[in-house]
């Protein structure tokens, strides 16, 4: 399998993440790795504030969209904090 | 009007919901009873069984009450459950949330729990849906339906099998009635027609056998020719509020709720006990509850599923309750059109019943061509009756033994 490289692994996360959230198409031009995916109390730090089951589907989604496993390699919820970090996950799981 | 329970306020039904297979709302619910047009259709599983035919909610549209989103999250007996409850709402016009909610349900979300186990088999653990437990658990329903009408008081689901619905009646009357809620949603909901759920049933041979052909008639409560019960699916919901609330801001009143009560016969997990004796001491119990004779009622709303001893045990359960008086009460068997929706029958019929009594007619029991002689009490056989209802019961019965019944008096 060719290697999925980091910035296609990006634009194919925010596919999922509008898929999952469509409200957030319009920010989609805002959206970077270090975009939070849940709650931020850091005002000054941009967040998408997903909630617990919106994370469960950008998961499920994910899957779908990379066609890949995410179950078995470990990957909590717990561990994504920013785009990056689900971004990172991808590439690696692939 | 009778006078209401023992103590307490009393308590009015001021909107109605629901989703089933022969209508969506209490008027086309109450045109399909009225003029005994089964829902009854052949019903397609995965495989074929020998059950063929089954009760359900056609043209059922989640969008038309979630959003996508919603929709994507949720199974069908949450979206089923979360029509019925905001059409009871949206009915009812009440601004503040309701105190609380009551749900019953037999299976809860028994066609999700079945897809599980599938998808493990078929492609492992990793495939199962990420929430699918927050889709089956049986008390999810009524988590979405809080959600929506932001309840915050108590929401609790109640599970007595086929009496669940009808149970959960009787614990808004008593919110109402006794705890000083001004307002709660009583409500019900089944889907269970699924390869897995149905087969189960088959397999306890509980089922009606008869061919997809003969669909409109395979439900035969208390006919000679009966074979069992029809499956269905449903949801529906009331709004029970009190009389000060109703009146203060003139809502439009339904019916009462005047009693409620629940036994069981302790005695085998599937067959009812032959002489009724418990079930008969449900339906006493709630007309005691409701402060009237067992003489007073004149008409009740049968559970009658068409199973050979259902029926005959109902029979002997109305003739204990009622004595003399059993042989001159109309009854009617709701489930001849509707099918069996066990744990949302209960409030599903509720609505047929308090339609009835705002239409002064019993409605027929339809297939009912040839009396069994064990089931002699007048069930309405085929023909709707002009009848004025001032003391009505919904009476359900349960696996485990389960027996519910509710009063109801008219507007």
């Amino acid at each position: 399998m060719v290697a999925l490289t980091e910035d296609t692994a990006f634009h194919g996360v925010v596919e999922v993440l509008i898929e999952v959230r469509p409200d957030l198409a319009e920010h989609r031009d805002r959206i970077t790795r270090d975009t939070g995916l849940f709650y931020g109390e850091d005002p000054s730090r941009p967040a998408l504030e997903l909630d617990s089951m919106d994370a469960l589907e950008l998961l499920s989604a994910l899957e779908r969209h990379f066609a890949l496993e995410l179950s078995d390699t470990g990957v909590r919820v717990v561990d994504l904090r920013t785009v990056g970090d689900v971004v990172d996950a991808i590439v690696r799981a692939v | 009007m009778a006078s209401g329970g023992r103590d307490g306020r009393r308590v009015f039904v001021t909107g109605m919901g629901v989703e089933s297979c022969i209508g969506d709302t209490p008027d086309s619910l109450w045109e399909g009873l009225v003029s005994g047009r089964s829902g009854i259709r052949r019903m397609s599983l995965e495989e074929p069984l020998p059950c063929e035919v089954g009760g359900v909610v056609e043209d059922f549209e989640p969008l038309d009450y979630l959003k996508p989103q919603q929709v994507r999250r949720t199974s069908r007996f949450q979206q089923l459950l979360l029509a019925a409850v905001i059409k009871a709402w949206a009915a009812a016009g009440r601004g503040r949330p309701p105190h609380a909610l009551y749900v019953g349900t037999g299976g809860g979300g028994l066609q999700e729990a079945g897809e599980v186990v599938t998808t493990l088999r078929a492609r492992g653990w990793t495939k199962v849906n990420r929430l699918a437990l927050l889709r089956l658990l049986p008390n999810m329903a009524a988590g979405v339906a809080a959600q929506e009408l932001s309840v915050v008081g108590p929401v609790q689901t109640v599970n007595t099998a086929c009496a669940s619905s009808t149970d959960a009646v009787g614990m808004g009357l008593r919110a109402v009635r006794n705890g000083g809620a001004d307002a709660v949603v009583v409500a019900g909901v089944e889907s269970w027609l699924d390869f897995p759920s149905v087969s189960s049933f088959v397999q306890l041979d509980t089922l009606s056998r008869r061919p997809a052909a003969e669909a409109e008639r395979a439900s035969r409560p208390f006919d000679r020719e009966r074979d069992g019960m029809v499956p269905a699916e449903g949801a529906a919901a009331l709004v029970l509020e009190s009389e000060e609330s109703a009146r203060r801001r003139g809502a439009q009143v339904q019916a009462e709720v005047l009693g409620a009560a629940s036994t069981c016969d302790a005695s085998h997990l599937v067959t009812p006990l032959p002489d009724g004796a418990q079930a008969a001491r449900a339906v006493v119990g709630a007309c005691a509850d409701a402060g009237v004779e067992p003489s007073e009622v004149d008409h009740i709303s049968a559970h009658g599923t068409a199973t050979r001893l259902n029926d005959v045990a109902e029979t002997r359960a109305v003739k204990r309750a009622l004595g003399e008086r059993a042989r001159e009460v109309p009854i009617t068997a709701p489930k001849s059109v509707l099918g069996h929706a066990c744990g949302a029958c209960g409030v599903i019929e509720s609505v047929g019943l308090i339609m009835s009594m705002r239409h002064g007619v019993v409605p027929p029991t339809a297939n009912l061509e040839c009396p069994d002689p064990e089931c002699d009490l007048d069930y309405t056989p085929l023909v709707a009756r002009p009848w004025r209802m001032t003391t009505a019961v919904k009476q359900s019965f349960g696996f485990g033994g389960q027996n519910a019944a509710v009063v109801f008096g008219a507007a």
